[in-house]
């Protein structure tokens, strides 16, 4: 399982870094520091956007109320794969106890705040830390072991890696004894697995389909760009002027959305309560509850009861499926995988929840783990300085999640129009 | 030196073809899900209000048998303890660490639960407020009584509840602290599971903590049948 997903994690990383190659920094000069001074940002910056940032977070998302007084403090400094800064954390402290963090970037080519939550960063717990070491350890005596002076390298420092949402890695040059590198390791920390960039070991299923390929990634890549700086340009402005903000942050939840807890797959409970929203306002002749996932997961050819996933093509099929079974052939339902910000407030502003399937999805507020390949209904959003979509995410059937909108490396959206 | 930059650049190119050549093949066939929460995370599935904050480290009142440990503290001492295992070999020899170090350090006892009644009156709050949980699992399960000074409890086992191909195994354990008196607990304690209960999903089996041989001994039984 853990094998599984480091597959993919590497994938997605070849992919950041195929991403990152097609935008335009190759004439950006370069600091000794490792860092683009075209698009660099300061520590010092994402110290004044850490403390700004977790005011507006305070102020806007319940959970998050007790950060109103908190202060910042600089975590850790992270680098990309081309040793450039990519992230700064902060630690959030209040009343000298440290409640959470907070990740800002370090480049304006990506969102200010990367990411959010309560508790502790990976790579401040003793755990994580203590067992990407062991692991470098067994490769170094393995490369004393296979080296023909059986000499033991040298384990130099660890260089936090951060390469987008939860994908922490802590990397380690192995030296030999005149200082020069013999080989360097990098641990992904959340699996505590020794990762390999150049090697991919993905299954790949004998199936086609034409959804997430790479003219769309590419596509998103540059959407994301192009998005954070705007976000960048926004944010200084706002934090020079702070009678800007109340006037450019509007919220919007739609009421009346149950939750269903995972069942079959989370695209059919995704979309089953979308549906289920539907048969409470104006369409009762929709079934809710078990009987619509069963249904819709059938409709929409869930691998069930074996893996539980379901081909994207086949969920806005599924979706219309179930409706004219039940005597509602008016429903369009359609995927977008070219999803903008502009259209989920659309949707959510004319009360049309809908499933958001996402490739490498980011990490919920609440959580420490991310979603992954995951269906979710979003039922709302947060447009401010950073901007967030409200999630009831199959996994808890209590509270509505936070996720802000791009931490993902693909994403498509189902609408669902009576 | 400009021969360097060229090889340079010719080396960056073929590996952004390589590279896109395996984006172009990956990403047209990826599915979605099934969309649980990796292993760190499933601990919390078991665990009422775990996403709201409600979630510490592993008890110490138990030996670590997993990785994937959590617990949930609530009112009048009363605790949840989860030990997630996503290989079915690690769960076996989990559980039978942890049945003998039981049979150790206190008094351990099978006994039925029924939690009926309790379940009903989460299913009914929680439809009031909207929300859908599959519960098809069995409302009365055996499960096995823990009696010792420090802490005192019943353990119970959910074997896959998520899908028949994939290796979820959870051992929970419901208990109170510093009591012995599990009578005077039970009444509590069953409302408890009956919360926990409801976020379990309906596949799989629930049963009570065994042994190894004892559960060697019932899977022979079963095949006779």
């Amino acid at each position: 399982m853990i094998k599984k997903k480091s597959g993919i994690d590497v994938i997605f990383a070849a992919i950041l870094i195929v991403g990152l190659a097609f935008l335009p920094s190759v004439n950006a000069q370069e600091e000794s520091n490792g860092t683009d001074t075209s698009n660099a940002v300061s520590v010092d910056i994402a110290e004044e956007v850490a403390s700004y940032s977790i005011k507006e977070i305070s102020g806007s998302l319940s959970n998050f109320s007790e950060w109103a007084n908190a202060t910042v403090k600089l975590s850790t400094v992270y680098y990309n794969l081309d040793n450039k800064k990519s992230a700064y954390s902060f630690n959030i402290v209040e009343n000298n106890q440290q409640v959470g963090y907070i990740f800002i970037s370090a480049t304006k080519d990506n969102y200010p705040v990367l990411e959010f939550s309560k508790g502790k960063i990976l790579n401040e717990i003793p755990e994580f830390t203590t067992r990407s070491k062991s692991l470098v350890q067994e490769r170094a005596n393995e490369i004393k072991l296979e080296s023909t002076d059986k000499e033991e390298p040298v384990i130099g420092e660890m260089k936090p890696l951060y390469l987008s949402p939860t994908f922490y890695y802590a990397e380690y040059t192995l030296t030999d004894k005149k200082g020069r590198a013999k080989e360097k390791v990098i641990v992904d920390l959340p699996f505590s697995t020794i990762v390999d960039f150049n090697e991919s070991n993905v299954n790949i299923p004998d199936k086609k389909n034409y959804y997430f390929n790479n003219t769309y990634l590419q596509h998103q890549q540059e959407i994301r760009k192009k998005d954070a700086n705007a976000q960048w340009i926004t944010l200084e402005k706002e934090m020079t002027d702070p009678s800007s903000y109340s006037t450019s942050s509007s919220s919007k939840s739609i009421s009346g959305v149950p939750k269903y807890k995972w069942y079959y797959g989370c695209s059919p409970t995704a979309s089953g309560m979308v549906l289920g929203y539907w048969a409470s306002h104006g369409y009762s002749y929709l079934v809710t509850g078990y009987d619509l996932v069963r249904e819709l997961a059938y409709a929409m050819g869930t691998d069930w009861p074996g893996s539980g996933s379901t081909w994207p093509y086949k969920i806005d099929d599924g979706i219309e499926t179930v409706c004219n079974n039940h005597g509602y052939d008016n429903f369009d339902a359609s995927n977008d995988i070219y999803v903008s910000w502009t259209e989920v407030k659309t949707e959510v502003n004319a009360n049309k929840p809908f499933v958001l399937s996402m490739l490498n999805g980011g990490t919920g507020n609440g959580y420490t783990q991310p979603y992954g390949e995951h269906s979710v209904t979003c039922i709302g959003y947060y447009d401010g300085n950073q901007d967030y979509v409200y999630l009831h995410d199959t996994w808890d059937t209590s509270n509505v999640h936070y996720l802000a909108f791009g931490s993902w490396t693909g994403a498509m959206a189902t609408w669902v129009r009576p | 030196m400009f021969s360097k930059k060229v090889n340079k650049k010719i080396a960056l190119l073929v590996f952004l073809i390589i590279a896109l050549l395996g984006v172009w093949l990956i990403f047209d066939v990826i599915p979605i899900g099934p969309g649980l929460p990796p292993s760190e995370g499933m601990p919390g599935w078991y665990i009422p209000g775990a996403w709201q904050g409600n979630e510490q480290g592993c008890t110490s009142l138990f030996p670590k048998i997993s990785p994937y440990c959590n617990a949930g503290n609530y009112s009048q001492e009363k605790l949840i303890n989860v030990w997630y295992f996503d290989d079915e070999s690690e769960f076996l020899k989990g559980e039978d660490t942890l049945y003998h170090y039981l049979e150790e350090n206190g008094n351990v006892f099978y006994q039925e639960l029924n939690i009926s009644e309790e379940l009903q009156e989460v299913i009914e709050r929680r439809e009031a407020e909207n929300a859908w949980g599959p519960i098809y699992g069995p409302y009365s399960f055996n499960v096995t009584g823990y009696k010792s000074p420090e802490t005192s409890g019943y353990f119970l086992v959910y074997e896959k509840p998520f899908l028949k191909g994939r290796d979820d195994y959870f051992v929970v354990y419901y208990g109170v602290s510093n009591t012995t008196n599990l009578t005077k607990e039970a009444t509590e304690l069953k409302k408890l599971i009956a919360e926990s209960y409801y976020m379990a999903n309906g596949e799989g089996k629930v049963d009570s903590l065994k042994p190894g041989n004892k559960k060697e001994k019932d899977n022979i039984l079963f095949s006779w049948f």
